[in-house]
């Protein structure tokens, strides 16, 4: 009752109050795990994840487990939360989180590390795993940002490290061997591959956790369907996981490496299925590099089979620019006609060659030449600026590119009748990151960032072309936290306690609040972020081991500074050594060799 | 056209309005009801309501008009309903040949307030003039609820006690029952746990809309 007091006096009670079909209810007699999954950050983001809806389902499908989920409450809930005393609870039993055997967080950006805190105490559970006893819940956590689990390493029983599927599984039979004993269970789980539990120090580098076959591996087929509108609301299907490309910059592109793809068959009875059981009127491929997919024409053509007639929208993102072709964009068009957008990410073929990301001017006109005689008339462009290497030059290079675009739309003959053309320039700060050839790099400067902006802004002189770029503050201090160590815990705790959350979100980031702190424990962002690190600088993320070699990512830094490219793994495979923890597709050895 | 009479009720009262159009389009395909789209560039299903609920108010007989692109048994398209709804939701009765959405002028409600605020609520009603102001999205508006309220009725109810009033409902003039909940406040302090259901509809004659 107190609940739905408080529910009719905030802004979006349909976050909180749970209901949603597809959700999973289950009868606690039957139940002997009860799991609390944590998505960070506010729900409308959280239920955008496909990942939290991929676990959901894996640990529900265990009789004996029940997860649920758990979001960050926005302010105004929060306050009335802590007004009635209102424990952090799951969406679907309305159950205090710290009752559970496990809460789990998913970490999948490093702003969003207040945020856990901030849930662990509206839980009402003990903020460092040293003060947590027998009765307190096991606090686990999984994501990509696990890939350097020491900033947050204090706060957290243990890591699960890498694809979650089989791992948790794992890890709650052996939950329910030890007796429910959380010791015990510390103890033997600190025993087990990809698991990494700070107080055990691991002896040899942690492995990452890789599903070697995906078309085997448990899928969802239904997902929790909101009431309210989320940022990504549609059937999301994961055709493969990993990246041939290997663009230098680009943390994903390693950890999840290697390249696996899910066959057309499967992914074409669970978009069905998902469809029928969800209701949603949309799908979207998701990848990290649709177009990469061997099969696309194949996919896309006997999804439309089923869509069309259902008007259901077919939705690739994450297309690139390279082999973007005709035909596929007429297959995407054949259900909804929308914006395209790129990545060429810098603004010379020199930076470009550095940095890995294989694509030329050409290309790039070549593409906008079929989409403008398709009809499209606005593209987003995506850059960086800060990259290793990057002079005034390459900056102008992105005005440039963009005004290239202009150009060639008023130069077609055939572009869209009495319509203009909008290029949005989407401008981020290049983040160093662990597990990438770039992470011995210095990051740029908060003066150097706004500076940069300010000298690209001055070189675009057409109304047409738009940029927008966020404030800087954020992404230095996304790059502390990216590259830090276990002392940032203490830095973490003081945001925390001087009102930092929902960092993530501009109207509630503090950058004085971090500096504050980052001074107040005696470091620096020049510490972290700022400097240069040499090749043989023992790092904090050497405890786990990603499967991707450091001699790999030595070369391919090398090869950076020489602007040299290094061939797609579909060319010509790099040996970056993934194949002692798994072998791709494409990989020697893997299954389309 | 044909029309749903359906209920949502407990937690499912959160659901906003915009929410609702979702949710009903997607319980339609969940369903697989044979619905008809619109033509064009972007088709969805034509979907009528009778009339928004309020975030915090459960409806015991809401309507939702819709088109048939097939012919399906109302039987059957009702248990389909059933299985395709969230929780909070039942679909009571489908039927053909209605009267149209803009009859509808008023609205019956129920509110249940604990029973220890009875006396404090029979003096306040016992008023001759309960005037309050309406916000609507340009201006503010004094209005005396106990003109604008009809047939009032009282009834025990457990814990609580059911106060029944039928207000206006139409796109002339609404008036929304949170309001008499407020002003009772203001005289007798923060009200918890009231809970407010709309049961039915009526015509200008205050004849039952169907
Ligand atoms: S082993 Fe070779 S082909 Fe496989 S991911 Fe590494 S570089 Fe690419």
């Amino acid at each position: 009752m107190e609940l739905e007091n408080i529910l009719s006096r905030v802004q979006k009670p349909a976050w909180y109050s749970g209901g949603e079909y597809g959700s999973i209810v289950k009868d606690l007699s039957q139940v002997g795990i009860r799991f609390g999954f944590c998505f960070p950050d506010l729900y409308e983001i959280g239920m955008s994840h496909l990942g939290i809806k991929i676990l959901y389902h894996c640990l529900n499908t265990m009789p004996n487990v029940w997860c649920e989920r758990v979001f960050m409450p926005n302010l105004d809930m929060e306050e009335e939360m802590k007004k009635e005393n209102i424990p952090l609870f799951a969406l679907e039993s309305k159950d205090p989180i710290r009752e559970f055997d496990f809460v789990g967080f998913t970490l999948q950006y490093e702003m969003s590390y207040t945020n856990v805190l901030n849930m662990l105490a509206l839980a009402q559970i003990p903020m460092f795993s040293k003060n947590r006893t027998d009765t307190d819940p096991i606090v686990i956590a999984g994501g990509p940002c696990t890939c350097n689990p020491e900033p947050i390493a204090d706060f957290i029983d243990l890591f699960s490290i890498g694809e979650g599927e089989e791992h948790l599984k794992t890890l709650m039979n052996l939950y329910l061997k030890c007796g429910k004993n959380r010791t015990k269970f510390l103890q033997e789980a600190a025993k087990i591959e990809g698991t990494y539990v700070p107080q055990y120090p691991p002896e040899k580098p942690v492995k990452m956790q890789k599903i070697q076959d995906l078309d085997s591996v448990e899928y969802p087929d239904r997902f929790v369907v909101p009431f309210s509108q989320v940022v990504h609301d549609r059937v999301m299907l994961e055709i493969m996981r990993g990246c041939i490309r290997g663009c230098r910059f680009c943390q994903a592109g390693f950890l999840y490496r290697p390249f696996r793809q899910k066959s057309p068959e499967i992914l074409i009875e669970q978009a069905n299925k998902l469809c029928k059981e969800t209701g949603y009127d949309e799908i979207s491929l998701t990848s990290l590099s649709t177009s990469d997919y061997d099969k696309l024409p194949e996919l896309c053509d006997n999804l439309l089979v089923y869509c069309m007639p259902q008007h259901i929208n077919l939705s690739l993102p994450s297309l690139r620019v390279d082999n973007f072709t005709k035909e596929i964009l007429e297959k995407v068009q054949a259900t909804r006609k929308s914006g395209l957008t790129f990545a060429p990410e810098a603004g010379t073929q020199r930076l470009r060659d550095v940095i890995n990301k294989n694509v030329t001017e050409e290309e790039i006109e070549h593409t906008c030449r079929i989409a403008f005689e398709g009809g499209c008339t606005s593209v987003k462009l995506y850059f960086m600026i800060g990259l290793p290497t990057e002079t005034d030059e390459d900056i102008k290079g992105i005005a440039e590119t963009a005004q290239k675009i202009v150009d060639l739309y008023y130069s077609l003959p055939e572009k869209p009748k009495g319509k203009s053309i909008q290029v949005t320039i989407s401008l981020a700060t290049f983040v160093p990151k662990p597990f990438t050839p770039f992470q011995w790099e210095s990051q740029i400067s908060l003066e150097e960032i706004e500076r940069k902006q300010k000298y690209l802004k001055s070189q675009i002189t057409s109304k047409k072309i738009k940029l927008n770029y966020h404030d800087g503050k954020t992404s230095v201090i996304e790059g502390v936290l990216a590259r830090g160590d276990r002392r940032l815990s203490k830095v973490l705790l003081k945001v925390f306690e001087n009102g930092g959350k929902l960092d993530a979100w501009d109207e509630h980031f503090s950058y004085e609040r971090w500096i504050q702190a980052i001074n107040d424990c005696g470091l620096s962002v020049e510490e972290y972020a700022g400097r240069k690190r040499p090749f043989d600088e023992p790092l904090p993320w050497d405890i786990i081991d990603i499967g991707v070699s450091k001699e790999f990512f030595i070369r391919e830094n090398k090869k950076a500074y020489q602007e040299k490219t290094t061939p797609s793994c579909k060319l010509q495979c790099a040996g970056c050594g993934i194949t002692e923890l798994c072998s791709g597709d494409v990989c020697p050895g893997g299954k389309k060799q | 056209m044909i029309r749903l009479v359906f209920s949502k009720k407990g937690l499912a009262k959160y659901i906003s309005h915009l929410d609702m159009q979702r949710t009903m389009q997607r319980t339609l395909r969940r369903a697989g009801i044979p619905v008809w789209y619109s033509e064009g560039f972007n088709p969805h299903p034509y979907l009528c309501f009778a009339s928004p609920l309020s975030v915090g108010i459960e409806g015991e007989n809401e309507i939702i008009d819709f088109r048939l692109a097939e012919e399906m048994p109302f039987e059957e398209m009702k248990s389909r309903f059933n299985q395709a709804f969230p929780q909070g939701f039942t679909a009571k009765d489908i039927y053909e040949g209605f009267d149209p959405v803009k009859n509808i002028a008023f609205a019956e409600y129920t509110l249940s307030f604990p029973k220890d605020t009875q006396p404090a609520f029979e003096k306040f009603w016992q008023r001759d003039s309960i005037p309050v102001l309406k916000k609507t999205k340009r201006a503010q508006k004094e209005i005396d609820l106990k003109e604008e309220s009809q047939t009032v009725s009282l009834a025990e109810n457990g814990d609580f006690f059911d106060f029944t009033v039928i207000l206006p409902c139409g796109s002339e003039k609404n008036i929304n029952p949170q309001l008499i909940v407020s002003a009772l406040e203001e005289n007798v302090g923060k009200i918890n746990s009231c809970r407010i259901i709309r049961n039915r509809f009526y015509k200008t004659d205050l004849s039952i809309f169907q």
